[in-house]
């Protein structure tokens, strides 16, 4: 009995092991839909601009191979959208300063990344190296960076939670900038 | 219907002229002063600070930096090489816009031409996308360095002028 159960146990032991290191390997990239808010923060009131455009709708596909409304991305709390890309120098400058800007608002704000990378790889290394706390959309095709009129990244838009944009920089906003325009849809508790 | 006007191609010649002479003044190549410069303009007339990094605007969007610009032979085979670095932002035009920061521009980008055979013909490739040709022919002053406008400007002794 003995040496006929060793060789299964053996299978199997091994067959755990593979799967927990490709697991390991293989893990969710960054930028997925696991950082997309699921509910509106508790600490920060919102409150939609009332002269807002509406936002372009269209679905993201996100690094991970989600694919998300646009709607779901603002529903609980305004988004700041970045048009970027890996080779972008500029992008990673304002990148910095959009990642100070995310965390003193406290999860009352989402940052989404558009990536017009030129491909899944490329944009999975951005939202790697850009650590952004927020999803990464890989814009193939560049739909989306034309839906927004933007011509060459970076861009930024701020998108409240009624899907409308409060305001939006071709070549990036300042923090200041950004914080003015936060400020006109929500305020952190 | 295609071919541009005189008044056009004066503008975009007088672009060209004012990207060249802003390399010239600055003795920036953008890719540590090579010793057979060529200049790749990206005529995309897109707003951007002046001498801010860029990439091609759309519909060039494909032109940034970490494309690998090939030169190929007429048989196909690759000449030469470059993976680009960022390009610079210089004046599209002469205009005075003011107070406004981001001003019509074009996007410049330069390589090293040391690699190329003087009257030789090339087909350009940005990545997997193959573009126009280029005929390298080095400038015996910086003023007169090669120049590879995207698109292409047209050639005024060959066009119909009707």
């Amino acid at each position: 009995m003995r040496a006929t159960h060793t060789p299964r146990i053996l299978a199997l032991a091994t067959a755990g092991l593979l799967a927990t290191a490709l697991s390991g390997c293989t893990g969710a990239p960054d930028g997925g839909l696991d950082t997309l808010p699921t509910a509106a923060p508790t600490n920060a009131t919102m409150t939609p601009a009332e002269d807002a455009v509406p936002a372009p709708a269209f679905d993201a596909l996100l690094v991970d191979g989600a694919t998300v409304p646009s709607a779901d991305l603002w529903k609980n709390t305004p988004v700041i959208l970045y048009f970027t890309a890996s080779w972008c120098t500029q992008c990673a400058e304002q990148q910095d300063e959009i990642n100070t800007i995310a965390k003193d608002y406290d999860g009352a704000v989402t940052v989404v990344l558009v990536s017009s990378d030129d491909s899944l790889t490329d944009a999975q290394k951005l939202a790697t190296d850009s650590a952004t706390p927020g999803p990464v959309i890989f814009d193939t095709g560049g739909e989306i960076t034309r839906r927004y009129a933007v011509t060459e990244p970076p861009a930024t838009a701020i998108v409240d939670t009624n899907g409308g944009i409060v305001k939006m920089w071709l070549g990036g906003g300042s923090a200041g900038q950004i914080r003015a325009a936060l400020d006109e849809v929500v305020a952190v508790k | 219907m295609t071919h541009t006007t005189r008044t056009n191609r004066g503008l975009l010649r007088g672009a060209l002229t004012l990207a060249g002479l802003g390399l010239t003044l600055t003795g920036c190549t953008g890719t540590g002063d090579p010793a057979h410069p060529i200049t790749l303009v990206v005529r995309d007339a897109a707003l951007r600070e002046i001498g801010a990094d860029c990439a091609g605007a759309t519909p060039y969007n494909y032109v940034h930096a970490g494309t690998e610009l090939r030169f190929l032979t007429a048989e196909g085979t690759l000449a030469d090489s470059h993976t680009l670095s960022p390009g610079v932002a210089v004046a599209a035009d002469d205009r005075d816009y003011g107070e406004a920061t981001r001003v019509p521009s074009l996007c410049r980008f330069t390589v090293d031409g040391s690699a190329l055979t003087a009257g030789t013909t090339y087909t350009l490739s940005f990545g997997d996308r193959k573009s126009q040709d280029f005929t390298y022919q080095p400038g015996e002053t910086a003023e007169a360095d090669p120049v590879i406008a995207l698109p292409p400007l047209g050639d005024p002794t060959t066009e119909d002028t009707d």
